[in-house]
């Protein structure tokens, strides 16, 4: 085996061990976020390539997780602006709300949500526009610590 | 912490992002008002239920196994040590262009206030000029004396300027040098305001932070240094360097340049001075001196 082979195993074990572990939760905020479970391979596919691609820049073994949903939001956006502008489709239809603004009112009305079925939350889920729903998602998805967007994020999105 | 700050800070509070004391404040409400306790208790099953349903399948089987054998097969795996070596290229000529480009800025608006030739001018001038005459080899107010005695010592002609008709006075000079090279030095006063005037050969320094202007069809090169004002040009066929620095005006010194240029050559057709100069009749080398020597105005 030469040298440079050699380098490619070591360094595909190395991918498997601090990143590949991680696939079904790549796999799970895909979902969510494609709604669409063959845009969800291909979107974590890509991240996964991209990420070995990237590999040497990833200093820590612990922050390996993060950096690689890092890219698949990166890449999920890309996807998104781009259908955006092909296909007409205009995702900022929903104004952003500040945290807390609706919840007040809708208090009043909730059923013991602890009895909701799982299929409702994720119809429920489904329903919410892709701004409110990718935060979401990514934080429920163990792939950021905050359940709101970026400010950087929302000028992508407002765009 | 009121109700109406609840809603707000009730997600923060279940991800343990708030601080100790809105913490505290928080738990002391939920524990004092049961509608609030309610909310909080909504939105801990609401995010629990997210947090199932995101959890909630598994990636199809075949995906890791395909993910690898891409990997392993398409030009990922083997190519990456080419793609990386490009990209560093382009990082590295990306930052040569970035300092190529800030160099080129800082050159063209930065001002540089110490360039080494106008520090070395400027401090000579202080230190020769403003003894008024202590540090001179030579006492005269003849030009022509004054230039066979350099002559004598640097081994090139060094014509002074006639001040016969100019509010300068030679008061004398001596040698000294300009950018390692020997040179002549020769200090006038101008109305109690010393001007020294450097001759040497020319030699090679940087040009960048004087600012060149064209004054009588003379290419001169102006700079200022801590309210000495400095002018330089050279004598192109008698491959001269000159340089004039004064405490006062630059006005003065640049009547004083285009004195020591009249001096050398004769004035082009149809380069004129500056009409604040034309009016002043300039003395012609050689031209009878009708006062050698000016009293010193008090």
């Amino acid at each position: 085996m030469s040298s440079r082979e050699q380098a490619t195993r070591d360094r595909i074990r190395r991918f498997e061990a601090d990143v590949l572990v991680h696939l079904d939760d790549f796999y799970r905020a895909a979902l969510r976020l494609t709604e669409n479970a063959a845009e969800a391979e291909d979107l974590t596919q890509d991240t996964c390539l991209r990420a070995f691609e990237r590999l040497d820049q990833l200093r820590s073994p612990g922050a390996a997780r993060l950096w690689a949903f890092t890219i698949l939001r990166s890449i999920f956006l890309r996807r998104i602006e781009r259908q955006s502008r092909t296909a007409g489709v205009d995702v900022i239809e929903w104004p952003l709300l500040e945290a807390g603004e609706v919840l007040q009112d809708t208090y009043e009305a909730l059923r013991p949500i602890q009895h909701t079925p799982l299929g409702e939350v994720r119809e429920a889920l489904r329903r919410l526009p892709l701004p409110y729903r990718e935060p979401l998602v990514l934080a429920h998805v163990g792939a950021s610590r905050t359940k709101r967007s970026p400010r950087s994020w929302r000028f992508r999105w407002a765009r | 912490m009121t109700c109406e700050q609840v809603p707000r800070v009730v997600d923060a509070y279940l991800d343990g992002e708030l601080s100790v004391a809105a913490t505290l404040q928080a738990h002391e409400h939920f524990a004092a008002c049961e509608n609030c306790r309610r909310i909080l208790e909504s939105e801990a099953a609401l995010h629990g239920l997210l947090v199932q349903e995101a959890r909630a399948e598994a990636a199809p089987a075949g995906l890791r196994a395909h993910i690898l054998g891409t990997l392993a097969t398409t030009g990922s795996a083997r190519t990456w040590p080419t793609r990386r070596l490009a990209m560093r290229l382009g990082i590295i000529s990306g930052f040569v262009g970035l300092a190529v480009l800030g160099w080129i800025v800082t050159e063209r608006t930065a001002s540089h206030p110490m360039t080494p030739l106008a520090a070395e001018l400027a401090s000579k001038h202080l230190l020769y000029g403003e003894g008024h005459g202590g540090a001179l080899e030579l006492v005269t107010s003849e030009p022509a004396k004054m230039g066979t005695w350099f002559h004598g010592r640097l081994g090139f002609p060094v014509h002074l300027p006639s001040v016969a008709r100019r509010p300068e006075r030679l008061v004398g000079g001596r040698i000294s040098s300009v950018a390692d090279s020997p040179a002549a030095y020769a200090l006038y006063d101008r109305s109690g305001q010393s001007l020294s005037l450097f001759v040497t050969r020319r030699v090679p320094f940087a040009r960048r932070g004087w600012t060149e202007r064209y004054v009588g069809g003379a290419e001169m090169y102006f700079a200022s240094l801590r309210g000495v004002a400095l002018v330089w040009w050279e004598e192109q066929q008698a491959d001269r360097l000159y340089a004039a620095v004064s405490g006062g005006d630059e006005e003065a010194l640049v009547e004083f340049a285009l004195l020591c240029i009249k001096g050398e050559q004769s004035r082009p057709a149809g380069v004129a001075l500056p009409v604040r100069l034309a009016a002043r009749p300039l003395a012609a080398p050689g031209s009878p001196r009708r006062r050698s020597r000016r009293t010193r105005a008090s």
